[in-house]
């Protein structure tokens, strides 16, 4: 009897393991992969340039709308400038890496140096942070795991990694089988409660790129609203790493 | 005639202008600024003042850009003194209307790498927040002195060479030189001449100043200098600045007996010492925190004051006294700042401040340790944010005497709240409480605790 153990136990010991991978867990690979094809989906483009609408809607039904232009490049490199209200019109946000941005005021010719710790900020008095304006990078800072598999999508369950900078607890997403953009993403805190929902809409090939043309982030918490619209969107472009510097953060239009 | 056409022809084809194309874009907006003075009883504080901004600006071709601010500036003060005022606005409703700045920028100028701004213009140096020691270029304008930081732009050259992406190399011309503005009514910021001890049995019944400016020739413009770069992750420069200081000093003080009762009349004559500034910021990020830092090593030109006083022994020879009051010894003044965003949305920023705006001179910087925390609330509609100031004499009091530092210190609480119902308006409600032991800073302005009430609307 005891050698009969003996040998169960050598024979599913490894399948024991093995149904404990990383692979398995989301960890390297597997899950793991289905996240990074939505972020590459997402990333896909070389560089962007996006004339963008955003309105904010109060839970009263109010609104206010402000209106930016956006330089990407690759994932991270980012210029921003705004066209309107007139309050913050000419101010420009430059992204060179997590912990690398600025800020240019116009009404102080000066450029301010950003901490990082500002990146989980709201965006000018929007949902969205300065963190999720024009980014889309989960596989740096998250695990994935299918919870389910419809049809159409993917549900992914996004946990954060050891050390990683998030403000979220978990995140879940709902990934387009079809072109891989998420459809939708919950923002979740460490009591389990959902804080934000994102969802991308109007999803259409742009120069042979899928972009959603309509990006809505909801705060359930002061049930405050931010609608993204795309307006002219142009890819691969051919920027240079000098678009993304101090002065174009001052010179850019 | 028309070679000064052909010329400006050629300046916009190689400019790559279509003057025809060339379009004006108008924006601006008005700040409403009234001030109570709470101390003894509630008073309308003279200086502040309204302001209208204009902005032009055009960009005729991708590397030519014009730019136009025009300033307006209100006060709420009533200049008429006989009836006859009354016949005309300005005495009663005195503003101020003026060119604020004025500049061409000339991008990729003869070099890919070259961009150049010609006119009157506002040159920001300095990475702390507020309060920067390298920041020397512009002269300060202390309207409103309670504006911290303000500046006035001047006429310069400023030719900005990017080596790479991440150096840069900056020169900048300022043909003349342009002293501080003060404020209006009473505002102690300078030091008072008529407090001088006079002789005894003397009686002042007139006081006149007179400013001595640099001449204005070519080998007394100002110049500076920056080397701009990036190392271990912080941004750095390097600068040089060699000019005038901008705060007037007094240089001659002439006591005149005007009676035989003992009345005497008081002559100041001020003037510019030349100043040369090396100064060095950084900025960076530890751990997430926002950290600036910025040093500025202040060569001042020596400046003795000449006193005549009567000499009652001996009318025919008046007492003369020579006193050192600016040491051509070098005086270090810096700025270290923080700041950090907690989870929870509170902002937080701190700053060490040695040597303020208008101190000069080795043995007269004082420290300052500012901390302001702020919350925004619904969509940054509304902001609530609070700073507390302490003055001290020395930060090393803090840990070795600290009975000097409650025998000199100075505090400045300044609580604001604003409000921004729609785009484009802001409401602010905010106070200044301003305490202080005899001789800071703070204590000479003690009597300016005030309620401030500021509309801000941008169009």
């Amino acid at each position: 009897m005891k050698r009969l153990l003996e040998i169960g136990i050598v024979l599913f010991l490894p399948l024991v393991l093995w149904a404990e991978t990383p692979a398995r867990q989301g960890l390297a690979g597997g899950d793991d992969e289905i996240l990074k094809k939505a972020e590459d989906a997402m990333n896909a483009p070389k560089d962007r340039m996006a004339e963008i609408k955003l309105t904010l809607i109060d839970k009263d039904g109010d609104s206010k709308i402000r209106e930016i232009k956006m330089w990407q490049l690759g994932k991270e490199k980012r210029l921003i400038k705004f066209l309107s209200p007139a309050d913050v019109k000419g101010v420009g946000f430059l992204v060179l890496s997590d912990n690398e941005m600025y800020l240019y005021m116009p009404a102080f010719k000066k450029i301010r140096r950003i901490a990082s710790h500002a990146k989980n900020e709201n965006f000018m008095g929007t949902d969205f942070s300065y963190n999720d304006i024009g980014k889309c990078q989960y596989t740096k800072d998250f695990t994935a795991e299918i919870k389910e598999e419809t049809e159409e999508e993917y549900i992914l369950e996004l946990t954060p990694r050891p050390k990683s900078d998030v403000d979220y607890a978990k995140l879940i997403v709902w990934v387009d089988k079809a072109h891989y953009i998420p459809n939708k993403v919950e923002y979740y805190n460490e009591k389990g409660k959902i804080l934000k929902v994102m969802k991308n809409e109007d999803t259409e090939k742009v120069d042979k790129y899928w972009t959603p043309k309509k990006v809505t982030m909801e705060n359930l918490k002061t049930e405050h609203k931010t609608v993204m619209e795309m307006g002219k969107v142009v890819h691969d472009i051919g920027f240079k790493e000098g678009m993304f510097t101090k002065r174009m953060l001052k010179r850019a239009e | 005639m028309a070679r000064s056409l052909i010329s400006l022809g050629v300046v916009l084809g190689f400019l790559g202008v279509n003057p025809c194309m060339a379009t004006v874009d108008i924006s601006g907006n008005l700040k409403l600024d009234k001030r109570f003075l709470v101390t003894d009883s509630v008073e309308i504080a003279d200086y502040p003042y309204h302001e209208l901004n204009i902005e032009l600006e055009s960009k005729p071709s991708q590397n030519l850009s014009l730019y136009t601010g025009l300033k307006l500036r209100l006060w709420d003060q009533n200049l008429a003194t006989h009836s006859e005022d009354l016949t005309s606005v300005s005495p009663v409703y005195p503003c101020e209307f003026f060119l604020w700045e004025a500049y061409v920028d000339l991008y990729s100028f003869i070099l890919d790498e070259l961009d150049i701004r010609i006119g009157k213009q506002r040159i920001a140096w300095g990475t702390a927040d507020k309060l920067n020691p390298t920041d020397n270029l512009n002269p300060d304008d202390f309207s409103n002195p309670l504006n911290f930081g303000e500046k006035v732009p001047t006429e310069a050259v400023n030719a900005t060479y990017y080596i790479t992406d991440e150096y840069t190399l900056e020169g900048i011309w300022l043909p003349s030189f342009k002293p501080i503005l003060l404020p209006r009514g009473e505002f102690p910021l300078l030091d008072d001449a008529t407090a001088l001890p006079l002789p005894q049995g003397t009686n002042l019944v007139e006081s006149v100043d007179c400013l001595a400016f640099p001449n204005r020739k070519l080998k007394n413009s100002m110049y500076a200098a920056k080397l701009s770069g990036k190392a271990i992750g912080y941004d750095f420069s390097l600068s040089y600045f060699k000019g005038y200081d901008d705060m007037p000093i007094t240089n001659k003080l002439i006591v005149t007996l005007v009676d035989t009762l003992g009345n005497v009349k008081l002559d100041t004559y001020l003037g510019f010492p030349e100043l040369r500034v090396v100064g060095f910021d950084c900025a960076g990020e530890l751990y997430s925190i926002g950290l600036w830092g910025e040093v500025a090593v202040f060569l001042p030109e020596e400046v003795k004051m000449r006193m005549e006083m009567p000499n009652p022994a001996d009318p025919l020879n008046p007492i003369i006294q020579d006193t050192t009051v600016l040491s051509d010894e070098p005086y270090i003044k810096f700025t270290v700042d923080g700041d950090y965003t907690s989870e929870t949305g509170i902002y937080i920023n701190a700053q060490w401040m040695h040597g303020f705006f208008t101190e000069r001179g080795k043995d007269n910087l004082e420290d300052y340790i500012m901390v302001g925390i702020e919350k925004k609330f619904k969509n940054d509609e509304i902001k609530v944010a609070i700073a507390g100031g302490l003055e001290i004499k020395d930060i090393e009091d803090i840990v070795e005497n600290i009975e000097e530092i409650e025998e000199n210190y100075g505090t400045v609480i300044i609580p604001e709240i604003s409000y921004a119902p729609t785009d484009n308006v802001k409401l602010l409600l905010g106070a200044f409480f301003l305490d202080g032991k005899p001789g800071t800073l703070f204590g000479t302005w003690e009597k300016q605790d005030q309620i401030y009430f500021k509309t801000e609307v941008s169009f």
